[in-house]
């Protein structure tokens, strides 16, 4: 302890030279402050005491920010600041450990985010920002000076902050960390004091299984892709029938016979039109004769070139799938119903549009369908994918006042 | 040497037996984090805690405690407000080499280090209690220098008629220290 201000005259005195009058502060603007002089408590579980108030106000823009950092000491554990923005609580002490120097000149250098090691924890680059005292109060380990401006440049960890600041042409390290409200007892706190909005040092309060969600989710997601994948490549038995049937045949029936009754089966269907819609009908036959179902499916294929260079929409290919009910020699009959062009008006020189002349035809019996299970592996996602988007958000909020900007950014 | 609490002398352990030495002082009892007979752990080392001297700066005062590792190699623990440094003692060989005085703010090069003399003061033992590896006697004053290294690293001098000491070590956060009373 070095400099004592006296709470009633404002008056601060050189506690190592015979409490000689340093500097006066005018103790009617003294800040607004639920954290009090004389105070004590607990943090981390060591026995603190308010022994200092000390206002620094940042002027950015025309516009102004105040904060009140209040000086505590601790018999054991020395002297720390506690620090009260918005209703959250920080705790910073001096950091020694070895680590680089973050300075204004290295941040202005910098083409990307600068970063630094320091017991195996990475920071990065916060902010850098100039402040300067408006009011002291209480006892200091060094003279607070009215309006002296100080740069502090900080960086971030996950979880704590790093100040490097210059005053007195001596480096000082601040390390501060966010304060839950089960870590600091006594000072006299009001018990409701709601922070709000989201702190920079706050760490996610994730639920006590998010981890285990995250991990079940994705793994479950991960097994139902797989087995989606299994289900795709069984490809089933190709039946023997022609492949390809020229628009002029139509329409055609083909017998195709079905040797695995209850599994799926599957009718793909293929255009080669451009430009063009075209609607086939399908209609189906059991063994007995009997309709089974009657259907249809479009091909159709559009594709041009614009500014942003060539594009397509569409697809010549379509597929209807069912379940047989017996064995035996099903029949499908395949004809072309209705056709059109997309724009029949429109010169397509460069881009020429023709109906399908063709159709090719494949029918295979016992397929596996992966549908479902890409459905449930989407479920999964959600569910595993949901703490991941909340830490995202969460660490998006924390770095929303940070005033690094990418040169890709502008 | 040791301290007797009975008596409140010092002794001087040398081969040929004990030697009076001086008086022990007194030691009010002030809260701190640790205390003589405590077992401290830092990070990975282990450090027991054998003697406990006390120095006076004028406005204040600081402790120092005389620790063994597990290896048995004595190490010191000095507490200042809350500011805790451990150091070795350095062999004559290792000490710092420098031209003319070693002033407040200046600068030398140690093993690859930037230095700056950080603080240049003189303390005066007000206490003892427990042993230590060399002598000390209340009342005497000693000149202390500290030097900041640009890693961490904290160089010191303990002078005393001409005679001086080099101890080096680093700064100990006082939250990562597990005391354990016996």
């Amino acid at each position: 302890m070095t400099t004592h201000i006296c709470c009633y005259c404002g008056t601060a005195l050189d506690a190592l030279d015979s409490y000689k009058t340093l500097v006066k502060f005018n103790i009617l603007n003294r800040p607004e402050t639920p954290l009090k002089i004389g105070a004590a408590g607990q943090i981390f579980g060591v026995d603190y005491t308010v022994i200092g108030l000390l206002e620094h106000e940042e002027v950015w823009q025309g516009r102004s920010w105040k904060w009140v950092d209040h000086q505590v000491f601790s018999a054991t554990h020395g002297y720390a600041w506690l620090t009260l923005e918005e209703g959250h609580l920080t705790f910073s002490r001096r950091y020694r450990k070895p680590v680089d120097w973050l300075s204004k000149t290295v941040v202005n250098r910098a083409e990307t985010r600068p970063s630094l090691r320091s017991e195996g924890e990475r920071f990065k680059y916060y902010d850098t920002s100039t402040s300067s005292v408006t009011y002291a109060e209480g006892e200091f380990t060094w003279a607070p000076r009215k309006g002296a401006k100080t740069t502090t440049i900080t960086a971030m960890s996950d979880n704590a902050m790093l100040g490097f600041s210059t005053t007195n042409r001596e480096r000082e390290i601040y390390h501060t960390v966010y304060l839950e409200p089960q870590e600091i007892t006594g000072f006299d706190l009001p018990g409701a004091v709601k922070p709000s909005g989201i702190h920079a040092l706050k760490k996610m309060k994730a639920g006590v299984n998010a981890g285990f969600l995250m991990r079940a989710g994705l793994g479950s997601m991960v097994i139902c892709l797989v087995l989606a994948m299994a289900m795709f490549v069984q490809n089933g038995k190709l039946a023997d029938t022609r492949l390809r049937y020229s628009v002029a045949e139509l329409p055609v029936t083909i017998a195709f016979e079905v040797t695995k009754p209850g599994r799926l089966t599957r009718i793909d269907l293929q255009g080669n039109g451009r430009n063009s819609w075209n609607y086939l009908a399908v209609e189906l036959e059991d063994p007995e004769g009997e309709v089974l179902f009657e259907s249809g499916r479009t091909v159709e294929y559009y594709s041009g070139r614009d500014k942003d260079g060539n594009w397509s929409e569409g697809s010549n290919n379509a597929s209807l799938a069912f379940f047989p009910p017996v064995t035996g020699t099903y029949s499908v009959t395949l004809d072309l119903e209705e056709s059109g062009f997309w724009a029949p008006n429109v010169n397509r020189g460069s881009s020429p549009q023709h109906q399908i002349t063709q159709v090719g035809l494949q029918i295979r019996n016992g397929v596996s369908s992966g549908f479902w299970l890409i459905l449930l592996a989407l479920g999964f996602g959600c569910i595993g994918g949901l703490p991941l988007l909340r830490r995202y958000l969460h660490n998006k909020a924390r770095w929303r006042d940070s005033d690094w900007v990418d040169e890709d950014d502008d | 040497m040791i301290t007797c609490d009975a008596c409140t002398t010092t002794l001087l352990l040398e081969d040929a037996g004990l030697r009076l030495a001086g008086e022990q002082g007194v030691l009010h009892e002030v809260p701190l984090i640790c205390q003589l007979g405590d077992e401290l752990k830092i990070g990975k080392g282990r450090y027991q805690i054998l003697g406990h001297a006390r120095f006076s700066y004028g406005r204040g005062t600081w402790d120092e405690f005389w620790a063994v590792d597990t290896s048995g190699e004595p190490v010191w623990i000095s507490v200042d407000e809350g500011d805790l440094i451990l150091q070795r003692e350095l062999p004559q060989k290792d000490w710092p080499e420098y031209r003319g005085a070693l002033r407040l703010g200046r600068n030398l090069r140690y093993k690859a280090e930037g230095f700056r003399v950080d603080e240049d003061g003189t303390g005066t033992c007000v206490g003892l209690n427990g042993c230590f590896g060399h002598p000390l006697t209340v009342g005497e004053t000693y000149r202390f220098l500290n030097l900041q290294g640009e890693s961490g690293t904290v160089l010191s001098a303990e002078i005393a008629d001409q005679e001086a000491e080099w101890f080096i070590g680093r700064w100990i956060d006082p939250f990562e220290v597990e005391v354990k009373t016996e």
